[in-house]
């Protein structure tokens, strides 16, 4: 299964994400991860060293072999069977996950990048065509990379829209939601984030209604989510029973019933 | 000035962004607030209406078959200050409030908005319009083109790690630009080393509750701790602003408002 996790950024893709992956591992599937953020941080709270994954090699330019499209536009399609790449780019991590930091780029500054970021985004729809029983997708922030010319999330299986009770998450969820449904992605639901009282879950579920989707978690705002992070550890390490931690544990759980059970049907 | 405040999403840039630049605009000054941010939100803190308004389009041209992706000029005969005039909405405190478009998904690339917008603001007249430019680190490392505009960069960070690293990868990538650390929601940790802000804006409640509400903090919580702090910011940077310009008319003998040619002028592609 192909998922996706999307929203605002600091919403806490990643934190979730991490959690979830690491999660998803110990139920005994073979997880690929991708980091597909070109200011990647997802290493961190999947429990890889922080030093490791910011010496680990960024993808090669030459993975993608120029093609003129019928209308005189430029595609990238892949030069190099997916299952390569990931075994000279992924770095492995704890529970026997797999990493693959996709939107890292070199010397991005120097020059504008945004021939490599398109390039980043061909790859990433390859990739989800790994040897894996989950890939799992941790996006960039905001909503640019759900417009039809980049199409990055083709693939997937499933889109976590991931939303916190403000008002500029839930207008980024909203924009995600709409264009999201544009791209065809058969199953689409809204998990709530750092979630204080009912107040906070009214806005959640008003955007529900509003969207038709289903709200399949609540993780609620928990300091020892900042705690992992200053310790510079995975919160599935850092604090496996805090009540964020076990609410992203039995999301990954809830994501599996939903998603197996779709394929059963 | 021209400064572009950059940093992890959710560090509260945009919320700095917005209120800083109306707070220089009620000093007097013309001020153009530049959303190269693609999550929405620079509207919302300004109290500009959050329709996708403020979108350049059509002002630049490719460059051509064979040219790069990022090739890019104004169209012949755009006057950069009455495009400005054109395309930006006019919000509280008369910020002008410009974006390459994003809310309804425009694309960047394919348009050019984004483009012009960068061409736009590159042209604009130093002496006359300060720049506030709100923009994600996601953008920023994957497109250093659009801060070509910048003379200063403020990257914000939180006390926590995930957007301290952000900081030290913006700081490897971007170096050549004049940089400043700015901490926020800060609650009087000491600072990470050699991250000495010339900023601190204390984590405030206001700003949380504002955010709930979808209106500027500077409307709602005028008297708030964070408002206090980005004021004071705004003084140091004007202040900052006027010794340099000060100086260049001593060492140059005339206000000197083009770019200088640093790393980030020298474009690979």
């Amino acid at each position: 299964m192909k998922i996706a996790i999307a929203g605002k950024g600091g919403t806490g893709k990643t934190t979730i994400a991490g959690t979830m992956i690491r999660e998803f591992a110990r139920m005994g599937r073979r997880v690929t991860a991708i980091d597909a953020d070109p200011n990647p941080t997802l290493a961190m709270t999947l429990g890889i060293d922080v030093e490791r994954a910011e010496e680990a090699p960024a993808l090669p330019p030459g993975l993608l072999v120029p093609v003129t499209r019928s209308d005189g536009s430029t595609a990238y399609e892949l030069g190099i069977p997916v299952a390569s790449i990931i075994e000279s780019v992924g770095l492995s991590g704890p529970d026997g996950i797999t990493l693959v930091i996709a939107g890292r780029v070199e010397h991005a500054a120097r020059g504008c990048m945004c021939g490599t970021h398109a390039a980043i985004r061909a790859i990433l729809g390859a990739i989800a065509e790994a040897p894996a029983d989950v890939v799992f997708v941790d996006m960039e922030a905001g909503v640019e990379h759900f417009s039809r010319a980049a199409g990055t999330l083709r693939y997937a299986d499933a889109l976590l829209v991931l939303v916190e009770p403000f008002y500029k998450s839930l207008v980024t969820a909203r924009s995600v939601v709409s264009l999201s449904g544009e791209l065809g992605i058969p199953r689409r639901y809204v998990v709530a984030n750092k979630v204080r009282n009912p107040g906070d879950m009214a806005a959640i579920e008003e955007l529900c209604s509003e969207t038709g989707l289903e709200l399949i978690g609540t993780v609620p705002w928990d300091v020892s989510v900042q705690e992992a992070e200053s310790d510079r550890s995975a919160p599935i390490d850092f604090a496996p029973s805090a009540p964020a931690v076990v609410a992203a544990r039995q999301l990954a759980q809830t994501v599996v019933d939903l998603l197996d059970g779709i394929a059963a049907r | 000035m021209r400064v572009a405040i950059v940093g992890k999403g959710g560090v509260g840039k945009t919320t700095i962004s917005g209120t800083l630049a109306r707070l220089i605009a009620r000093r007097g000054h013309r001020v153009l607030a530049l959303d190269l941010d693609p999550n929405p939100g620079l509207a919302w803190t300004l109290g500009v209406p959050p329709d996708d308004h403020g979108v350049a389009h059509g002002l630049a041209e490719h460059a051509g078959e064979g040219a790069p992706p990022n090739a890019w000029d104004l169209r012949a005969g755009v006057n950069v200050e009455a495009a400005v005039e054109a395309h930006a909405v006019t919000g509280p405190d008369g910020v002008h409030y410009l974006s390459p478009g994003k809310i309804l998904g425009a694309d960047w690339l394919e348009d050019g908005s984004v483009f012009g917008v960068r061409e736009l603001v590159r042209g604009l007249p130093a002496d006359r319009w300060h720049v506030v430019c709100d923009i994600d680190a996601a953008t920023a490392v994957s497109c250093g083109q659009h801060l070509r505009f910048a003379e200063h960069l403020l990257l914000v960070s939180t006390p926590y790690s995930v957007s301290a690293l952000t900081v030290e990868r913006l700081v490897d990538l971007l170096d050549g630009t004049r940089m400043s650390m700015v901490a926020s929601m800060s609650r009087g940790e000491a600072d990470r080393p050699g991250m000495d802000p010339i900023a601190r804006i204390p984590y405030d409640e206001s700003v949380r509750r504002a955010d709930r509400r979808g209106v500027p903090l500077l409307d709602e919580f005028p008297e708030c701790p964070a408002v206090a702090a980005i004021d004071v910011l705004a003084t140091r940077l004007l202040a900052d602003d006027a010794a340099a310009a000060r100086a260049a008319r001593t060492y140059h003998g005339r206000h000197d408002s083009g770019l200088p040619d640093g790393p980030l002028h020298q474009g690979t592609t």
